[in-house]
């Protein structure tokens, strides 16, 4: 099933990745994205206030901060303490990104469709397709113009899920191609953090991305391709639901200006005050002018594949059965002085007709042959030779090997990741009785590198964005060993990120005020400040780790068990003077029939926490539904335990970031309500409607002020389309903006404005009442009512 | 497909048989089709492209009352019509007094206080975005935005004054649809801002640009003024019941204006000239050196789909413009404002290209094409 079926069409190429980075700070908590406003108590600290940011915040935000101008609390954040992250501009490497995404095709340098195959290693390199290049797109914006997909970090304190946002995938052109119609969007999938961590940086992090389009979403334009042919053929003879492009993401580099765009060049990672001073003056000189604005995105390598969608298969995250790690490997490559140890990433495997298929594209890890080359090229680790088995009551069963060869860079390259390895008979048998098993061969014995994974579960409508008050029902998908699991019990629970920066660990939410120790503080060195990973009474410990640096910084990640350091206890920071950088661990969701129940920590003061969760039980086609409704703002993760003995499974108190890779969370975001938002502007339009400059006067004191200002300083690439701190510009593009801030298009549209969709419901509530009732009649004399809101 | 071509053939040479003789037409009351309107709308439609020539020629002509003008730089501007606070407009011939800091600048440049001192304030095209200035441009002018104005003809303005829809209590008070004279003309012109710079204005000149004089305000307050080139002009008028869309360019613009995108290129126009404006371009333009560097891009009279855009004027939606359909959707509803022109579909925007059902127009009132009604003010 999936894209390890066949035929299969195979593309790679390069991708950009052009956030704003300012408004989605790593280091330093400039936004409150949960109120969706400048972190006001933050700047404070640096005596910019709402009054004089227009004079004092930009220029902060592009001059460079030593940690010794910072609150302490920034660097006691654990991960947050590195000294080697300053001088640190706040603005950080792309002040001006805008969220766009997509495919390089620049010069030389292509994104292409390189060959395909009709069936098992019968690779295809002449067609009528291949050479041909393939794009995602964005919304139409008033003009047949291409637009570019986006990508929005569902939190920007969790680089673990980012969800992509685009309205077509094109491969080829109108002479041979297809266009694929987005039905879902993207969330980013077992992201391999842990890689970073192990190996120095996020050069060295892969990423699975996946898909699916339904048969009516498809526009064919064959020609004289085969491939394309097969597939549209094969798709209707074996009667599947649409086609699905499944694509790893690796190698990322930073500051490529010049080499895949025309940008100038910066170095954003050079620590040197003569650097800082020209980034600082670069970034001023695209804030003066539009014409000096410029771009410095991300980029990494991609392989992807297209291949049929079958029923029951997750539309955005690989289904079927799935290897994850289990114990560590050690791999090495010829610069490397001694072998490091590692973890495998996630594999996905099928057996289709007396053929084993693996999907190794976030397998194994990689790292860039020449660091200091303009365009990196990667080579696989060397990491050992391997045999697939099954395990049988505890034995393990080999049935095929694996070895370098198959997993290196170039078999990569050229099957985006996919092995196909011939079965007997007899060893088809085997391995179908599972549970399958992967270990690494060593002289000094084998190492059970990765386990199937028993349960997966996939949330259909993960990343989605919900309001205050909303009531919401998430679809999940359940399987077992890769089939739909019909009647199975997952329970439900909730969890939350203490900090507004860095990636930071997860914690169950809980209604009372219960107090742990947070993390443990080293006031001589916050380098070795790490998490408290508090566990209730009578659960497992969690292995904890220590890591260096955090978001792009991050280059060390280490466990660790034994805790050292002060603690410091959570009510005590998040109350405190560090509250600005913290988030508090309360729910932001009311499940329905949700069981509320009092755990005990496993703590001298044996503190009490109040939680719920849920339980729901999937339908005989492995579908559960969970619902709730959102009480308050915020960036609720939902974790999902399936009950597979007679026992209720353990809800942990808390888990670690690298844990979110391959475990079951569906992470979402809840938009505030502020009805008084709403409430003050009518009653404001209605003091002044009279007024001769009742125009201005509500701009200047309300829409401006309460509704954009916050988007004004943190997206500056808006000056060059749409002013935010300018009524005639706004006004002037009044119609445009109806449409773009339009709740139906915050849901999937590549336009939705802002571009990160955190418009509240009350302030989209007050930008459209201006817009519908106010400007586009010309601002009459006449009061509004409350209920305007209602018939907009 | 053949009869396609056949027909632009067909078209193309017609024009270039009309295009012949491009100093027979009689500028004399030209605005009023001069004595017999339905001459005009033969000639009109044996080539469309060589009456919008005729016109812009004599557009472009000494104007008999103020020689220091143009003709078309002495129609109403808009800003004359649709005042603060609803207020009655004056004469269509009286000008409002210049602000005291224009003339003080302009004498103090030495400018020409006898000539028409355009106020190019707005500085938005109809899809809400700027076309900034680049390439060949002074540094200082990097990234400003091109600036327009609208223009009315007499008959224009004489029926929105008798309409009282020069401001919305008018508009308001509107129990049915507008509909202008024949004679009704509308002019839109795009600059690019010069001021003072006398080399970048001979650059400009001699790039075959009109220049101008022309102020505009700026956010604190103050003033800018000095000279600004012509780059675009519609020229409009209702000779047919769907208005008669015409536009102009200077050729040189992919010089001094660039795209949005990320990095920005040359601005250029993706919707003609058109194959019927071409051989009709190349004769006027030979005809008339004051203008040989503008160029017809092309003509819509027929409620069809089309597009038609000016590289100044719709810079970034060319490829979805169509002056007829979008103008066509002027219309006003006393609950709901004006009608929003930005459809809404495929996830994002697009711009009608086709003239829209009536029925999408229930509740509203129809303006006759006319969107500059959208400035009126209300009375406080």
């Amino acid at each position: 099933m999936s894209v390890l079926n066949f035929p299969r069409i195979y593309l790679n190429g390069h991708m950009f990745w052009n956030p704003p980075t300012a408004n989605n700070n790593d280091v330093l908590p400039l936004y409150d994205a949960v109120n969706m406003d400048i972190n006001w108590p933050f700047t404070n600290y640096f005596d910019i206030t709402q009054a004089n940011a227009p004079t004092t915040l930009m220029p902060w935000i592009i001059s460079p901060v030593q940690a010794k101008d910072l609150p302490p609390y920034v660097q006691q954040v654990p991960t947050n303490g590195s000294p080697t992250t300053f001088p640190f501009i706040p603005a950080e490497w792309d002040l001006f990104g805008d969220n766009a995404c997509g495919t390089v095709s620049y010069q030389s340098t292509r994104s292409t469709i390189i060959g395909g195959e009709l069936q098992a290693n019968t690779y295809i390199v002449e067609d009528a397709l291949v050479g041909r290049d393939f794009q995602l797109l964005g919304n139409p914006f008033g003009s047949q113009s291409p637009t570019a997909a986006r990508f929005v970090d569902i939190s920007p304190w969790q680089n673990t899920f980012t969800a992509l946002y685009f309205d077509k995938l094109q491969l080829g052109d109108a002479s041979c191609g297809l266009t694929l119609n987005r039905e879902y969007r993207m969330l980013d999938r077992f992201l391999t953090f842990n890689w970073a961590g192990d190996f120095g940086g996020l050069a060295y992090v892969t990423t699975t991305w996946q898909t699916c389009f339904p048969r009516d979403n498809l526009e064919w334009v064959t020609g004289e391709s085969v491939l394309l042919n097969s597939l549209k053929q094969q798709m209707e003879l074996q009667n599947a639901k649409g086609l699905m492009f499944r694509f790893a993401t690796y190698l990322t580099c930073y500051d490529r200006n010049g080499v895949f765009n025309d940008f100038p060049y910066v170095d954003t990672r050079d620590n040197d005050p003569s650097a800082l001073k020209r980034l600082t003056a670069m970034y001023q000189k695209g804030l003066d002018n539009v014409s000096d604005i410029f771009f410095n995105p991300a980029y990494n390598r991609t392989a992807a594949t297209l291949g049929l969608w079958f029923e029951h298969e997750y539309p955005t995250a690989p289904a079927g059965q799935r290897l994850v790690t289990d114990q560590k490997i050690m791999v090495t490559c010829p610069a490397m002085p001694q072998p490091t140890s590692t973890n495998l990433g996630v594999t996905s495997a099928q057996i289709t007709n007396n053929t084993l298929s693996l999907d190794l594209a976030n397998t194994f890890p990689f790292y860039p042959l020449d660091k200091n080359a303009d365009i990196l090229t990667a080579e696989k680790f060397q990491a050992g030779n391997y045999k697939l088995g099954v395990s049988q009551n505890g034995n393990f069963v080999p049935v095929v090997d694996i070895g370098f060869e198959q997993y290196r860079q170039s078999a990569f390259h050229q099957r985006s990741g996919l092995l196909d390895i011939p079965l007997t008979a007899a060893q088809t048998a085997t391995l179908q009785s599972g549970p399958l098993e992967l270990q690494q061969q060593n002289p000094t014995g084998a190492v059970k590198a990765a386990t199937q994974q028993v349960w997966t579960a996939e949330v259909i409508e993960s990343g989605t964005f919900v309001d205050v008050n909303d009531h919401k029902t998430l679809n999940i998908m359940v399987q077992k060993n890769g089939q739909p699991a019909a009647n199975t019990t997952l329970f439900v629970a909730e969890y939350g990120n203490p900090y507004n920066v860095t990636t930071s660990d997860y914690y169950l939410t809980f209604s009372n005020k219960a107090d742990f120790t947070l993390f443990y503080d080293h006031p001589e060195n916050r380098n070795l400040n790490k998490a408290n990973l508090q566990q209730f009474r009578g659960a497992s410990p969690v292995s904890n780790y220590l890591a260096t640096g955090s978001g792009r910084r991050l280059t060390a990640l280490k466990n660790v068990s034994q805790q050292t350091g002060t603690p410091v206890g959570y009510q005590t920071f998040l109350t405190g003077s560090s509250k600005p950088i913290t988030v508090p661990l309360t729910p932001c969701l009311q499940f329905d029939a949700g069981i509320y129940t009092t755990g005990i920590l496993e703590n001298d003061q044996s503190t009490e926490v109040d939680y719920s969760y849920v339980t729901t039980t999937t339908g005989p086609d492995g579908i559960a539904q969970v619902s709730f409704r959102a009480i308050a703002p915020g960036f609720p993760t939902l974790r999902f335990f399936v009950k597979d003995t007679a026992s209720d499974p353990d809800i942990p108190f808390s888990f670690a970031l690298n844990q979110a890779q391959i475990d079951f969370l569906a992470p979402l975001r809840v938009l505030p309500l502020d009805m008084q938002l709403q409430q003050d502007f009518v009653n404001h339009w209605n003091d002044i409607y009279k007024d001769k400059n009742a125009p201005e006067e509500i701009w200047d004191d309300f829409i401006y002020p309460r509704v954009l200002k916050t988007f004004y300083y943190l997206y500056p690439i808006m000056n060059k389309f749409m002013p935010l701190n300018s009524r005639t510009r706004v006004e002037g593009a009044v119609d445009q903006l109806i449409r773009l801030i339009s709740k139906e298009y915050q849901e999937e549209s590549t336009l939705a404005m802002p571009i990160t969709r955190d418009l509240s419901q009350s302030r989209r509530a007050v930008l459209e009442l201006w817009a519908q009732k106010l400007v586009k009649r010309n601002f009459p004399p006449m009061p509004l009512k409350m209920s305007d809101y209602d018939n907009l | 497909m053949r009869r396609a071509i056949s027909l632009t053939v067909l078209s193309a040479l017609a024009g270039l048989a009309q295009a012949q003789d491009t100093n027979s037409f009689d500028c004399n009351q030209f605005l009023k089709y001069g004595t017999d309107i339905t001459k005009t709308r033969a000639a009109f439609q044996q080539s469309p492209e060589t009456m919008a020539w005729n016109w812009f020629v004599c557009l472009n002509q000494p104007s008999a009352a103020q020689t220091s003008n143009r003709v078309w730089e002495t129609m109403k501007p808009s800003d004359q019509v649709y005042l603060p606070d609803g207020a009655a407009p004056g004469p269509y011939a009286s000008n409002a007094p210049l602000p005291a800091d224009v003339t003080k600048q302009a004498t103090a440049l030495g400018m020409d206080l006898n000539r028409t001192f355009h106020n190019i304030n707005a500085v938005q095209q109809v899809d809400g975005l700027a076309l900034h200035m680049g390439g060949s441009v002074p540094a200082s002018e990097k990234g400003k935005p091109v600036r327009f104005q609208l223009l009315m003809g007499q008959d224009t303005y004489d029926y929105i004054v008798a309409r009282n829809v020069y401001n919305m209590n008018g508009q308001n008070a509107l129990a049915g649809n507008l509909d202008f004279p024949a004679t009704a003309w509308e002019l839109k012109a795009a600059w690019l801002w010069i001021g003072s710079d006398t080399t970048y204005r001979q650059t400009l000149a001699n790039d075959g640009y009109y220049i101008g004089q022309a102020y505009y305000q700026q956010d604190d307050g103050t003033y800018q003024v000095g000279y600004a080139a012509l780059s675009g002009l519609h020229v409009v008028n209702k000779l047919d019941a769907n208005w008669v869309w015409t536009t102009f360019e200077n050729v040189n613009n992919s010089k001094y204006t660039v795209t949005n995108a990320p990095t920005p290129t040359p601005m250029t126009n993706t919707t003609g000239p058109t194959p019927a404006a071409k051989p009709v371009n190349a004769s006027f333009q030979a005809g008339n050196p004051s203008l040989s560097k503008y160029e017809l891009i092309g003509v819509e009279f027929q409620p069809v789909t089309q597009v038609l855009a000016n590289s100044q004027l719709e810079s970034a939606f060319q490829n979805t413009s169509s002056c007829l359909a979008c103008h066509g959707t002027a219309a006003y509803s006393n609950d709901k404002g004006y009608f929003n022109f930005a459809i809404k579909q495929g996830g994002g925007i697009v711009y009608p290209t086709t003239p829209l059902p009536p029925s999408d127009f229930d509740g509203y009132k129809k303006l006759d094409f006319v969107w500059s009604l959208k400035r009126a003010q209300w009375q406080r």
